[in-house]
């Protein structure tokens, strides 16, 4: 993993990533303030920032960082296929089942670093961009900013291992994105459309919200089932975070039994 | 020591490797010699743990290599030269691997400098040669001091002097009573260095020899003959025992009405005699030495167009 300046690059934009989306969150209702001032349709002044907007400013970077810290697992294991890096690993330790788990391991590590730095900055940012001149209200869960603050860069470490398991189980780099994106954006997409198309397949909602990108929007939102009563059955937060570890614990044994049994070269 | 058991690997409907078994003795270098596609690499990745065998067995002093308890001590491996990330120094790509081994750190420099890179060894890998690239490949497998080396077209890019300067490397090695296993498709580059000779084609082996042994079987004499007449060769020297004659294929110095012959078994004077009295006319006739690499195309030829051979023969 050392010497890797693609790897450093991605860590940096997981980190980065999250205080940039903060700041233009937390710019946006300023520009609407202004537009609203030229145009008496908004009130001139900022209104107290509530608790909730104010942690979904500071988590709202988590969901662009989630994309880049998938692909850097992917990365991380299926570049070695592009060149003939694996046959050096593999030479140096056969045991196949524990090279993956390393890599893991300090992926898992660098991209929590990388995703709680990230997180703390956006902290900051939306203090001082949100809270500092016009306040901000109780949050509707008073355990959001624990749950988002350490939460989040958690998530985005099971985002990243699963990145390396869908890495393992392809192979290849275009493959290992590709499947990640596929499940990350275009199967909730495509529920989402079906689900819009006729009342008659309202049980998409369930597969849904099962999806990884929605499973981190429950989690970071922190409510439970009591914010969608009456609409079929959704996850609390806990449950979300869960649910997630099944799914990386899927492409991670997915990935490993590939990888075990796969002809190298 | 190196031992290859009866390995056989199909991929699809092809079969790469048929009952490939050969030892690698210690103390011995061993050439793996044959052509593109014959299953040299493929042993060698089974042998590595990279491929799975359909059947079959290779072991490192008796132990297969995924269950080596330390395989960079036990086997050091070169398959593909450019094996190191290239945004990677030659340094650190060593030193990482050291680690992963538990192998002290400090080796990392004598490795360095047996291979001659010390003074590029903070350059990335990927600004390296061919030839660079092989070296950094070998100083990784002798990292941690093995018993047994497995090394793939390791004279592909080599100047010279780094040629030399491997082929004293593998001698040292071997010299130290470990087994040195070298894999080519140039039977020549091997016949130099190895002390064993395992020859590869279409999956089987066809021959386990030495290469003393090779060179004294295959470098014999024989006769080169271009004739309009090739009935009235054939015809002239068919009384004569132990003579054989075979057609060559018609190449572009052969004129269009003559034919190729290789004339083995026979004195030059006095089958020049022969055909002398029976006015044969000769466009060619020359005492032709067998070069190693053609023993060794003979060899794989042979094999494979047995058939053809055969009636070549009975010309």
């Amino acid at each position: 993993m050392f010497s890797l300046r693609s790897t450093w690059v991605l860590l940096l934009i997981v980190m980065l990533l999250q205080p940039l989306t903060t700041g233009l969150m937390a710019c946006a209702p300023r520009v609407l303030a202004g537009l609203g001032r030229q145009t008496s349709q908004y009130p001139a002044r900022l209104m107290p920032a509530s608790g909730d907007v104010f942690w979904s400013a500071v988590a709202a970077g988590l969901f662009p960082a989630m994309i880049v810290a998938g692909i850097l697992g992917v990365l991380v294991f299926a570049r070695e296929f592009s060149g003939a890096t694996i046959e050096s690993t593999l030479t140096a330790n056969p045991r196949r089942g524990m090279v993956l788990m390393a890599k893991g391991f300090v992926l898992a590590l660098l991209t929590w670093l990388a995703a709680q730095v990230g997180l703390l900055l956006s902290w900051i940012l939306a203090t001082l961009l949100l809270s500092v001149r016009s306040g901000t209200s109780p949050a509707s869960n008073p355990g959001l900013a624990l749950i988002d603050l350490l939460g989040g860069p958690l998530m985005l470490v099971l985002f990243a291992l699963m990145g390396l398991g869908l890495g393992a189980l392809s192979r290849s780099k275009a493959g290992g994105i590709g499947l990640f994106l596929g499940l990350t954006l275009i199967l909730p997409l495509i529920l989402g459309i079906l689900r819009g198309l006729t009342p008659h397949v309202g049980w998409l909602q369930i597969p849904f919200r099962l999806t990884p990108t929605s499973l981190l929007v429950t989690f970071l939102s922190g409510v439970g089932r009591t914010a969608e009563a009456g609409r079929g059955w959704w996850p609390t937060w806990w449950q979300a975070g869960l649910i997630m570890m099944v799914w990386t614990a899927l492409c991670c044994a997915l990935g490993t039994l590939v990888f075990r049994r796969a002809d190298i070269g | 020591m190196i031992v290859i058991d009866s390995l056989t690997k199909r991929f699809g409907s092809r079969k790469a490797l048929d009952r490939v078994s050969f030892t690698a003795r210690d103390g011995r270098v061993t050439g793996f010699v044959g052509p593109k596609g014959a299953g040299k690499s493929t042993t060698l990745r089974i042998a590595l743990g990279l491929v799975r065998p359909d059947s079959g067995r290779a072991l490192f002093d008796g132990q297969p290599f995924v269950r080596l308890s330390s395989p960079m001590r036990t086997v050091g491996a070169v398959l593909n030269p450019r094996n190191a990330h290239p945004a990677c120094n030659a340094r650190n790509h060593l030193l990482a691997l050291a680690a992963v081994n538990g192998i002290d750190q400090r080796r990392v420099n004598q490795v360095l400098e047996m291979v001659g890179l010390q003074s590029v060894a903070d350059k990335s890998t990927g600004s390296f040669s061919l030839g660079m690239s092989q070296r950094l490949a070998l100083a990784a497998a002798l990292l941690g001091d093995p018993r047994n080396m497995v090394l793939e077209d390791s004279f592909d890019g080599l100047d010279p002097e780094g040629a030399e300067r491997m082929r004293g490397i593998w001698h040292s090695l071997a010299s130290q009573g470990k087994a040195v296993l070298l894999s080519s498709r140039k039977i020549n580059k091997l016949a130099e260095i190895a002390d064993d000779l395992v020859i590869i084609a279409k999956g089987q082996i066809l021959e386990r020899t030495t290469v003393a042994r090779f060179i004294g079987e295959h470098s014999r004499d024989s006769i080169y003959a271009v004739t309009p007449q090739p009935d009235q060769l054939k015809a002239a020297l068919a009384t004569a025992a132990g003579i054989s004659i075979t057609r060559l294929p018609p190449d572009e110095n052969c004129p269009p009405d003559a034919a190729r012959f290789r004339i083995q078994g026979a004195p030059l004077a006095s089958t020049a005699s022969i055909l002398a009295q029976e006015g044969v006319v000769l466009y060619d006739f020359q005492q032709e030495e067998v070069s190693l690499e053609q023993a060794y195309k003979d060899i794989i030829h042979g094999r494979r167009g047995a058939r053809q051979s055969d009636s070549e023969a009975r010309l």
